[in-house]
């Protein structure tokens, strides 16, 4: 599994971009120049989430089309087969039937068992219909609403602003406050709203291609669901590479060390984030063929770990196929990458490898420029350039 | 608006201190100057580079224009590459500075296109240049950039046909600094190279 090529078109920020990935894919730039944009359109095109990406976005989920361009496109280029992404603004005519429809249905959901039913949601939609006749509500309907087209198949999401809940407050009559304040709570009325359509693009049947780790260290319920052997597997890590000086046993409840005879323990939880970080990676060791995007690993660790990372990040990449998009700030990160400190097979693997791509802003928009090993190193080591641009 | 020559070596930063200021182009205290071969490439130096382009950006310096010796043509030209964002969306119009070492300056502008459009292969770079100037000794082009068919930036190219040594009547083993800034001089009052700088710096 690897992709060969990612087209960009009016996805947030960046109005077009192209860019030709290798295993190992660093995105460099100052803030706001699309890197995280990139590792989006390629999470939401080969399908895992898109209501993630509502829940971050929500309210404002229309606005991922870029603001000069009519509609997104992202096209991911993979091996043997090319996923594609579509995100539109629908006109209201389109979408009118579908809200009400959709918004009476969540309304019905919570509605109390007693009420005579019918009688009750006729005079309802009496009421919605008036609302729906206000020509600010339906201009905000308009502006916020999506479609998104991907796998073939069509889905348009409605994003309730606050003045879209304002306006259909008078339906919360036709609904049990009790059961109401209980599952949501009049403050979190837009919570009503937000959860829906999970796994929209993305098939249960396939092979999701995709690992997101924006956190390295692992979540709790991922470190119940570690195997003995992948634990023993961690412990031959630290203990090879010698990142932990004395360390006789890991494990996610406590790590014991030995020193001149004596034995004590730490508890996992008072370890470190960078350590912590460190674990998350390498517990990850069993996936393959996957493709890894990566927010700022550098986060709150130190460069000897970093490199660690760095490592692992070759690694896998090298013997489990998989292929990694990282985005970092971190001058140190790209040091251990460039410098000629790394052992020489992962400098000769990065040779062929790595691909730095360094997001800036050229005519006013944003461009990519992408650069190999010798390219990168000749930039930081003779021209004495900061990759991260300037 | 803030400007900057890239040049070769530092015989052609020694030619541009007194080509500037002899005519009065600019103000030498306005003038910053970088010679990446002078600079200790062991001590710790990094981002060097940047540090030179932030000090022409700063507010607070009076700085107009950045003069810069690189090297060589091909640093030049992968110089002109990694900082040609900064340089286009500044407005920086860089002036570069070469000797054609009897080829032709089309050579050079060409490998400079071929390296801009390889660099930036997404984002629809297209470069259009054309002859602007000749004097005896030497030839003037611009290139225009375009990103989608629009204007985002111009670099200026000014050759000598030979070499500046050669047309400075400079020997580069045998003449000092101050040998080589009166022939600098000299060339100078007797040439119209300037009015190459004047029409680029305008």
């Amino acid at each position: 599994m690897k992709i060969n090529e990612v087209e960009v078109s009016g996805f947030k920020g960046i109005s077009n971009l192209v860019i030709r990935p290798k295993q190992i894919n660093i995105i460099v730039g100052k803030n706001n120049t699309g890197k995280t944009s990139i590792l989006e359109a390629i999470h939401c095109t080969l399908g895992v989430d898109i209501f993630k990406m509502q829940r971050k976005y929500y309210p404002h989920v229309a606005n991922l089309i870029n603001i000069n361009k009519k509609e997104s496109k992202v096209l991911v280029k993979l091996e043997d087969k090319n996923y594609y992404l579509l995100l539109t603004r629908p006109e209201l005519k389109e979408i009118l039937p579908e809200f009400k429809k959709e918004l009476l249905n969540k309304l019905k959901s919570i509605a109390p068992k007693t009420t005579d039913k019918s009688e009750s949601w006729k005079k309802a939609e009496k009421i919605l219909d008036k609302i729906l006749s206000k020509d600010e509500l339906l201009s905000e309907l308009e502006n916020e609403s999506i479609r998104i087209e991907s796998s073939g198949k069509k889905l348009n999401l409605f994003s309730y602003t606050q003045l879209i809940l304002k306006e259909i407050e008078p339906l919360l009559d036709y609904v049990d406050k009790e059961i109401f304040q209980e599952r949501f709570g009049r403050g979190m009325l837009s919570s009503l709203f937000t959860i829906r359509f999970p796994h929209f693009v993305h098939n249960k049947k396939e092979e999701n291609p995709l690992s997101i780790i924006n956190n390295l260290a692992l979540e709790e319920s991922l470190i119940l669901s570690q195997s003995k052997s992948k634990i023993n597997k961690i412990q031959n890590y630290l203990q090879d590479r010698k990142i932990l000086k004395n360390l006789e046993r890991f494990d996610f409840d406590k790590l014991l060390f030995k020193q001149e005879g004596k034995e004590y323990e730490i508890p996992y939880s008072f370890m470190g984030d960078g350590f912590k970080s460190l674990v998350g990676l390498i517990s990850r060791t069993s996936e393959e063929n996957k493709i890894v995007l990566i927010e700022e690993p550098e986060t709150r660790m130190h460069p000897a770990y970093m490199r660690e990372v760095i490592c692992q990040i070759i690694n896998f990449s090298k013997i489990n196929n998989m292929q990694f998009f990282v985005t970092t700030h971190s001058s140190d990160l790209l040091d251990i990458i460039l410098t000629d400190t790394l052992e020489p097979k992962y400098a000769e693997y990065l040779s062929k490898e790595l691909n730095v791509i360094r997001l800036d802003y050229l005519g006013g928009d944003i461009i990519a420029q992408e650069l190999n090993m010798e390219e990168a190193k000749e930039e930081l080591e003779e021209l004495k350039i900061d990759l991260r641009g300037k | 608006m803030k400007r900057i020559i890239l040049s070769e070596g530092k015989n052609d930063t020694i030619f541009l201190k007194e080509l500037l200021t002899i005519k009065t182009l600019i103000e030498e205290s306005k003038i910053l100057f970088f010679d990446q071969n002078s600079q200790d490439k062991e001590s710790n130096l990094k981002f060097l580079q940047d540090r030179y382009f932030e000090k022409l950006q700063s507010e607070w310096l009076l700085y107009e224009l950045l003069v810069k010796s690189e090297g060589g043509k091909t640093k030049i030209i992968n110089v002109t590459a990694a900082k040609l964002c900064y340089l286009c969306e500044q407005g920086r119009d860089p002036i570069i500075l070469i000797d054609l070492d009897s080829g032709q300056i089309k050579c050079f502008i060409d490998e400079l296109e071929a390296k801009l459009t390889n660099r930036f292969k997404g984002a629809n770079l297209s470069i259009k240049s054309e002859e602007l100037l000749k004097i005896n000794e030497a030839i003037m082009w611009s290139s225009k950039l375009y990103k989608n068919s629009k204007f985002i930036g111009i670099i200026y190219v000014i050759g000598f046909y030979t070499t500046l040594e050669q047309v400075l009547k400079i020997d580069k083993v045998r003449d000092t600094d101050e040998q080589k800034k009166s022939k600098a001089k000299t060339y100078i009052r007797n040439s119209r190279i300037h009015e190459m700088f004047l029409k680029a710096l305008a």
